[in-house]
């Protein structure tokens, strides 16, 4: 098991560089620098432009900013935009924690949700509360997220004047304005999630279900809950982990179109306003970090589910 | 290239008509409106201004976008400033400056008494240090309007002189934007090139602190000399989309809704709401068409004739401006906010003279497209920023051209890579515009001068060339006005640039915030502004 | 946002064909996919006969009616900010908005299956290529993929669809391998590499005809997280550009007039809602179908 382990985060490790590599290249293939963006306001001269091409090593051959790169990530800078000319760990050490806070806050919301419609769909497979829950799934899966939260938002925060519409306290400020600020944004965010959860802790358990293994228990007359409790759940969270870890990237690109209707200032803001403007080092900052992240909770995934489903533990699969 | 907005936003920039009101000035010296009883101001309290993107770091060596003005106009004051009529007037200077020595000698007067935010006392040592930074630092967005500026002498503690290498009328008023804010040596000395993390300098407000780049919090210095704010904090929050803007304002999670932040819709139904005050500046940006005549190989190269009809064919561009009916764009797509135009010298700025413009007339459109020989249908492209309402815009053009012969393709493209494109060369017509600045120079010289980075549609015509120079050498408002109200005429018989309207600006806020000040220059001066109540 | 569903992945591929008599009682028997079924249906025909059902031109503009409510004259549904008839520009619209989330299918799939086949049959350094070149794609999120292409290229349909198909890859690159690997452990299967077919054989004649209703499922689920993600695209101006209707970018521009005249925003969003909707709806119908426990 530990040799699958090690050969995994080695995999991991490489899908990271061949991440960095293809971000690093795709942002310059994008017409404009930053020294265009910049153009936008200020008459600079060809002069200006030139030292700030300079100042920003944007004037070296490509490989050789790339080392660089790569080797300011690895000493723990990330460098300094040359758009808003502050420190790229500093925006992205502002920006993160939000995200964070609401893709996590959003995942609660749909585990929350999701998993005990799940279950309750399968159990009672056929009746009411099937297709109730499956009516939700549907919604959650066929409205569009930035038409929802305005939605909400007319509602919420203009008319019944119940939640801020805007903005984000810190937690450690003020826990409750905090939720409070957070609650639409990962309700919007967490509605798709659900539902993708929802059908799958259904089929995971109606699967299970059906197993002999299942049967047996019952004939031995364990009690309706322990059987669906200890033994149905347990398979079907095989099943969620995996969803979750496909989810999550998926999150955080639905993450940028939300922040921007709710007026968090966080990753996913950060990411289009860096390539509207060709910020580079913010761009790959992101880009590197988020690939991480997906990574490394694919990862976790990976283990979770080995250690949860003996047969893949058994074939040992790539 | 638009600087209302900073990119996503691009030209959405609202553009509104009717010269407001305007309400107290901040600490100028011009007479003011009185106003009827003031309500009871809270003593302490926060109020938010909602601002359509976030600034840049808040360096104002370095800061580039239109939003980091309103900002720094609370925390950072400039030597100089402008009033609600748009003369410059002074600020942290005490006087407007001596211009001897032909042009090339400029003695500025620094008001006494006055402190920075941290306490240090502001003086002649402080403005040389802040001068030579703006023009040295390997970043400096300042460097390029200074450079006539070749040396800066203390004759005392509170006297400075600037000498230039040749006369340079907008020097002034660029001293009231921000290559003229002064700031602490101190800090300075302190911070150096990170000295946006925590900016010191002159104004009612102090840097506190900027959580994340979209919110910039402020609170009240009580080393200013003007005496501190009535409010506590000062927070500029960045919203990005203009409905997100209005629903924060009905809300209340915003008190002031900034310039650019509102869609022209949205305000339209502001005013109509007792609940609110409004008011609507014409500023000194535009909005117009660049036709690519001389910039055929890209900014970097010399003047040369593009691939397009237009340009080697005079009369197609008087014929295509002959098509084009600002009025309609002007109701249908921007709800009547912006003020239609045919110059790039606004109303609101003293160097303008009323030009005729030229009303639709497509009969004669057709005959000119007939006289150029160019067959029929000219097949063209015109460039504009993703947006709905510059879309819609470019649509309306292309409608009202097809019966005079044109066949207009609009091609929506991503902002800056539209810059990239102008700049390029690689464009036949371009809609774009520019935010304005105060002096008459800045908003059009750049924009024919082959080589600069504004230029998208090359050289301009050596006659209206020598009159922008004349304008620049005098300092003389009259002379310039003549001189600007000609070149005026010469563009509207060159039509490399056509000008489509006058920008404005647009704010609203509730009637429980007072004792705000807006100058057609589009800054907001919160320095008297508080919530009513106590 | 995209979402992309796996069959549960304990359950047995399904090998087994909706041929054979019965299929369509057994479908019918959840009005939930008769219905989505018709929805698709109806949704389809609209696009096909969209010039016949709709009374105005979608793109040329009337400035004398601009944002006329619904039931006004000439205007069942009310007009938009140029004046143009709202439901005609649907109508046209549903042409755009199923071009783009049908074509971002069909690329994904096309490229995804070949991929995923390989990938599931060969095993080994195939399978870790594909998979590594699945998980960058997934580690980025789709939004940046797609701002990127539309800078460089320009925000055309063709670039959209593009960008909403590499989103739609890594989905459908999994199921088809999944798919593979079962079946290459298949009797039949086993039965044809033992007896010396032909590769290439065994992967079109036996592989892929046995996994199409999986990716028929697939399907019915990435199309409407393509419709959604280009509706995403348009909220940040990089959509189907205008005059050309598309639900997306009616629904993009609608916001600005949203307390003018929420019509204009209610329209198109309902008219996505209800077309993912029944796309979702159907593709239930057609996992139920193919699921041998159904039986």
């Amino acid at each position: 098991m530990r040799a699958y382990l090690l050969r995994r985060a080695g995999i991991s490790l490489l899908t990271l560089i061949i991440a960095s590599m293809v971000v690093f290249l795709g942002v310059r293939a994008v017409p404009g620098s930053p020294a265009t963006a910049l153009t936008g306001n200020t008459d600079f001269s060809q002069a200006a432009l030139a030292a700030i091409n300079r100042a920003y090593g944007l004037d070296n051959p490509l490989p050789v900013q790339y080392v660089d790169w790569v080797g300011q990530v690895v000493a723990g800078h990330l460098g300094s935009s040359p758009v808003t000319g502050m420190s790229v760990v500093t925006e992205l050490g502002n920006a993160f924690p939000i995200t964070f806070e609401l893709t996590v806050l959003a995942m609660l919301i749909a585990l929350l949700f999701g998993i005990p419609t799940g279950v309750v769909a399968a159990i009672r497979r056929g009746r009411g509360a099937d297709y109730a829950s499956n009516g939700l799934a549907l919604f959650g899966l066929s409205i569009p997220s930035f038409w929802f939260g305005i939605m909400l938002i007319l509602l919420f925060s203009v008319y019944l004047k119940w939640l801020p519409s805007a903005g984000f306290i810190p937690f450690s400020q003020s826990p409750g304005a905090n939720l409070a600020h957070l609650v639409m944004p990962a309700f919007v965010l967490g509605t798709g999630v659900a539902a993708v959860l929802m059908r799958q802790t259904r089929s995971g358990m109606l699967e299970t279900l059906r197993t002999d293994y299942v049967r047996t228990a019952r004939a031995k007359g364990l009690s309706e809950w322990v059987v669906v409790g200890k033994h149905a759940l347990r398979n079907s969270l095989v099943t969620v982990a995996t969803v979750i870890g496909l989810q999550f990237g998926i999150l955080l690109s639905g993450v940028a179109v939300t922040e921007e209707v709710f007026g968090l200032p966080g990753i996913g803001q950060l990411t289009i306003n860096a390539v509207f403007q060709r910020d580079y080092p913010t761009i790959q900052a992101v880009a590197l970090l988020t690939a991480a992240i997906v990574i490394l909770i694919n990862l976790l995934m990976d283990f979770v589910y080995m250690v949860l489903s003996p047969r893949v533990r058994l074939a040992g699969e790539l | 290239m638009n600087a209302i907005t900073g990119i996503p936003r691009a030209l959405r920039a609202g553009a509104v008509l009717a010269v407001g009101a305007v309400l107290l000035a901040a600490c100028a010296s011009t007479a003011t409106t009185p106003k009827t009883a003031a309500p009871k101001v809270q003593n302490g309290g926060t109020i938010t201004v909602g601002i359509p993107n976030a600034p840049t770091a808040l360096d104002p060596t370095t800061e580039g976008s239109l939003v980091g003005r309103i900002v720094f106009a609370n925390m950072c004051l400039s030597l100089f400033g402008v009033n609600s009529q748009m003369a410059v007037i002074p600020v942290l200077a005490s006087a407007l400056p001596t211009v001897t020595d032909g042009g090339l000698l400029y003695t500025i007067h620094l008001r006494k008494g006055v402190k920075f935010n941290d306490g240090t006392p502001m003086n002649a040592n402080a403005l040389k240090v802040s001068l030579e930074r703006d023009k040295t630092f390997p970043t400096s967005a300042r460097a390029a309007v200074l450079k006539p500026v070749t040396s800066v002498s203390v004759v005392n503690n509170y006297t400075v002189q600037l000498t230039l290498s040749q006369p340079d009328a907008p020097l002034t008023s660029i001293l009231a934007a921000r290559s003229g804010i002064v700031m602490s040596p101190t800090a300075l000395a302190r911070e150096g090139a990170n000295f946006y993390e925590d900016p010191v300098c002159v104004g009612p407000y102090a840097f506190q602190s900027r959580p994340s780049l979209d919110e910039v919090i402020l609170s009240r210095s009580h080393h200013f000399y003007g005496g501190a704010p009535h409010a506590q904090t000062l927070i500029f929050e960045a919203i990005t989309d203009p409905s997100t803007c209005y629903s924060d304002l009905l809300s209340g999670s915003i008190n002031v809704a900034g310039p650019g932040c509102l869609a022209p819709n949205d305000y339209k139904l502001l005013t109509a709401n007792s609940g609110y005050n409004t008011a609507q500046l014409t500023s000194n940006g535009y909005e117009g068409m660049d036709i690519n005549v001389g910039n055929g190989a890209g900014w970097l190269k010399p003047n040369t004739p593009a691939n397009n009809p237009l340009a080697a064919h005079s009369q197609l561009r008087e014929a295509l401006a002959l098509t084009i009916n600002r009025q309609t764009i002007n109701s249908v797509v921007f709800g009547g906010s912006n003020v239609v135009g045919c110059g790039p010298i606004s109303p609101s700025s003293v160097y303008y003279t009323k030009l005729a413009c030229p009303t639709p007339n497509l009969a004669e459109a057709k005959t000119l497209v007939q006289e150029s020989g160019v067959p029929t249908p000219i097949n063209l492209t015109l460039m504009v920023p993703t947006g709905t309402l510059n879309v819609e815009q470019g649509e309306i053009i292309a409608t009202d051209a097809k019966p005079a012969g044109f066949n207009i393709t609009v091609q929506p493209t991503e902002f800056t890579t539209a810059l990239a494109t102008g700049q390029a060369g690689t464009y036949q017509m371009f809609d774009i515009g520019w935010s304005g600045r105060v002096d008459p120079d800045q908003n059009i010289t750049s924009f024919y001068t082959q080589g600069s980075a504004f230029d998208y549609s090359g050289q301009g015509p050596a006659a209206m060339m020598q009159l922008l120079a004349q304008a620049k050498a005098t300092t003389s408002v009259a002379a310039r006005k003549a001189l600007y109200f000609k070149a005026e005429k010469m563009m509207l018989q060159d039509n490399s640039i056509i000008y489509l309207f006058h920008l404005t600006n647009q704010i609203a806020y509730p009637k429980s915030v007072v004792g705000l000040s807006f100058t057609p220059d589009g800054l907001l001066h919160l320095g008297s502004a508080g919530l009513a109540g106590s | 946002m995209t979402t992309v569903t796996i069959p549960g992945e304990g359950s047995l591929p399904s090998l087994i064909e909706p041929s054979g008599r019965g299929w369509w009682r057994r479908f019918s028997r959840r009005p939930p996919a008769v219905i989505g079924l018709a929805g698709v249906v109806i949704v389809v025909a609209v696009a096909v006969f969209a010039p016949l059902l709709a009374h105005y031109s979608p793109i040329v503009s009337q400035f004398g009616h601009v944002l006329e409510g619904p039931f006004s004259a000439g205007h069942i549904l009310g007009t938009d900010q140029l004046g143009r008839d709202e439901l005609s520009r649907l109508i046209y619209g549903s042409q755009t908005t199923l071009e783009v989330g049908v074509l971002a299918t069909l690329l994904a799939m096309a490229v995804a299956v070949p991929i995923g086949i390989a990938s599931g049959f060969y095993r080994g350094a195939v399978d870790m290529l594909a998979m590594r070149i699945t998980d960058v794609v997934l580690a980025f999120p789709f939004l940046l993929i797609a701002v990127g292409l539309a800078a460089i290229f320009g925000p055309s349909l063709q670039n959209i669809i593009l960008a909403l198909g590499v989103a739609q890859l890594p989905g459908s690159v999994r199921i088809a391998r999944a798919e593979a690997m079962a079946l290459r452990e298949q009797d039949f299967v086993q039965a044809a590499i033992v007896t010396g077919v032909k590769e290439r054989v065994i992967l079109f004649r036996h592989l892929f005809p046995n996994m199409l209703s999986p990716l028929l499922v697939q399907a019915s689920v990435s199309i409407p997280a393509a419709i959604l993600g280009s509706a995403l695209l348009s909220f940040l101006g990089l959509g189907v550009q205008p005059p050309t209707p598309s639900w997306g970018n009616m629904l993009a521009s609608a916001q600005t007039y949203l307390y003018n005249d929420p019509w204009i925003a209610i329209f198109p969003g309902v008219a996505i809602f209800l077309t993912t909707l029944s796309f979702n709806l159907l593709g239930d119908g057609l996992r139920d179908l193919f699921d041998p426990s159904m039986r």
